[in-house]
């Protein structure tokens, strides 16, 4: 079972040492419950985020990841784990020269199979988040929602053991909500641990996160 | 100077590998000052990924420095003794080359064998991933260009003393007034007792092995008994096993082997002689990795490949005319 342990996990800014973005965080996440987690602007969302996925390194305390501290792990470690999540970030950091079919095989390419069954996996996908009329169109030219929906279901098509996104729902109408919704259920009966980070209203009254925490001067309360 | 295409080939191979280690010494410089794996500061943030592409850079130019090592023994030993007035095979060429020539060739080993030490703790810290051996990776490597650049120095020294204008003796008579009682250094191989020269080699063959396998707390020793085994094998082989080669009674050469004449069969003997070495080393630096301690496959089937490659023709003559070539 997939499951997150944050041990008095701490972290500041090099040149703001006094500001604690988390102040001694124990908390602990399982693949069972998602979890959502608000908060105001630069409450430090966004960076927890980015421990919880081995991008940044504590200051002190520990982030076990199935029991492994990943973001003290040595690059080529951490560079195999990072095959087995799926992030989606803040902007969704796609490709502008490539097409959306192509943006949504990236992270296929350095696994084991033929092109002709990545091709097949992405367009399933593709199909799944209704971008079918989209797929042989550049990146560049998507709105800000497509945009968003690409890089979900790039960073889903990994069949990843953990999944954490950032602002998922960002320009979404209540139509990209549902498709959404549908995949994220979709990752939890697999077993998925999924961990959002959000301020859209929307998300706090779904019922499918069952921990909705918020972040506030560096800790992690329930809401 | 001789301007080959081969000399020229290595030159520039040797050129890469200078340069790549030159625009690797200052983020191994900072690992040596600053690394501290737990720590999430900037510097060392950054410092990870500067540290990882210094290996990569490291890694190539072992490999880059082991094919211009490749090289500069099939110059020596097929292409300049053509060019050479005298010279008939690679003692010919090492002659006109002059000190030199064998000072280059001893630093390139050097550096070889750092480089594999290097490439071995890599692997041990990419074993775990909490990986380790960082401050002595860039120890080594840091070591590295000193001898490196003296390798170089002596290469291009060697290359640029050879006088085309002056003749050199071929290797029948440089071994004969050596194998002369009275012509010899003072260490001279080839007039000590035949016992020793002739057993040498099997005996420390036999420590390495039952070091390897029984030893698991004095595996240390398998590197000094490697050099011995190297200088007792290299006896052996000129003393005992190259004349079989030859098809002569008597002739020395160490160099002839690696001719046409003789399929390069000196190739694949040198190698066998370095991997021996090299697997006592990635033995004795095993207990340090992952899986705690290395098997001696390795070392066992290179002794065996090395007494293979030297010895067949021995036996074939032994079993076509009934006797040795030496009683």
């Amino acid at each position: 079972m997939n499951h997150i342990e944050l041990k008095s996990l701490s972290f500041h800014r090099e040149e703001h040492p006094n500001h604690k973005l988390l102040d001694q965080i124990d908390r602990s996440f399982s693949a069972q419950s998602p979890v959502l987690i608000s908060g105001e602007t630069g409450s430090g969302k966004t960076t927890l985020m980015q421990i919880l996925a081995a991008m940044r390194r504590p200051v002190s305390g520990e982030c076990l990841v199935n029991g492994e501290d990943v973001s003290r792990w040595s690059s080529g470690f951490r560079d195999d784990w990072r095959k087995s999540i799926g992030i989606l970030p803040q902007s969704p950091l796609l490709m502008d020269h490539l097409t959306v079919l192509e943006n949504i095989m990236l992270p296929l390419l350095n696994q084991k199979g033929s092109l002709a069954s990545i091709v097949d996996r992405a367009e399933q996908v593709i199909g799944h988040f209704n971008l079918k009329h989209r797929q042989h169109l550049h990146a560049k030219k998507l709105s800000g929602g497509e945009a968003q929906r690409v890089g979900f279901a790039r960073a889903t098509i990994v069949k990843p053991n953990f999944l954490f996104l950032d602002e998922p729902t960002a320009h979404q109408d209540r139509k990209g909500l549902d498709l959404i919704m549908d995949s994220l259920q979709e990752q939890k009966g697999v077993g998925c641990m999924i961990i959002a980070v959000s301020h859209d209203e929307r998300l706090k009254e779904m019922p499918f996160f069952e921990h909705n925490l918020e972040l506030t001067e560096g800790k992690l309360k329930e809401r | 100077m001789i301007w080959h295409p081969i000399v020229l080939s290595i030159l520039v191979c040797d050129s890469f590998v200078f340069f790549l280690l030159l625009f690797s010494m200052k983020p191994l410089f900072q690992v040596i000052l600053h690394w501290s794996p737990e720590d999430s500061s900037q510097r060392q943030l950054a410092l990870e990924p500067r540290f990882e592409v210094a290996t990569i850079q490291n890694i190539l130019a072992f490999f880059l420095f082991s094919c211009s090592t490749i090289l500069i023994f099939f110059a020596i030993s097929s292409v300049l003794p053509a060019t050479i007035p005298g010279a008939m095979c690679g003692t010919g060429a090492m002659e006109a080359m002059g000190a030199h020539g064998i000072r280059a060739l001893i630093t390139r080993f050097m550096v070889l064998t750092l480089f594999y030490i290097f490439y071995q703790l890599f692997l041990i810290a990419r074993s775990t991933p909490r990986g380790r051996f960082q401050t002595q990776i860039a120890k080594i490597l840091i070591l590295v260009f000193p001898i490196l650049l003296l390798s170089i120095y002596e290469t291009i020294q060697a290359f640029w003393g050879i006088n085309m204008a002056t003749p050199v003796d071929c290797c029948a008579a440089i071994y004969d007034t050596i194998r002369a009682p009275s012509g010899g250094s003072v260490f001279n191989i080839y007039t000590l007792p035949a016992w020793l020269t002739r057993w040498g080699s099997p005996f420390f063959s036999v420590c390495l092995i039952l070091t390897a396998v029984l030893s698991k707390r004095r595996q240390w020793l398998l590197i000094p008994i490697s050099l011995f085994w190297i200088m007792a094998s290299y006896v052996l082989l000129i003393n005992h096993l190259l004349p079989y080669h030859y098809g002569v009674l008597s002739h020395s050469c160490p160099w002839c082997i690696f001719g046409v004449e003789h399929s390069f069969q000196g190739f694949p003997i040198l190698f066998c002689m370095l991997a021996v070495t090299w697997a006592c080393i990635k033995i004795v630096l095993s207990r340090y990795a992952a899986n705690r301690y290395s098997k001696p496959t390795t070392l066992i089937f290179s002794i065996f490949l090395f007494y293979a490659f030297s010895s067949w023709p021995s036996v074939i003559w032994y079993i076509s005319r009934g006797t040795w070539i030496q009683s």
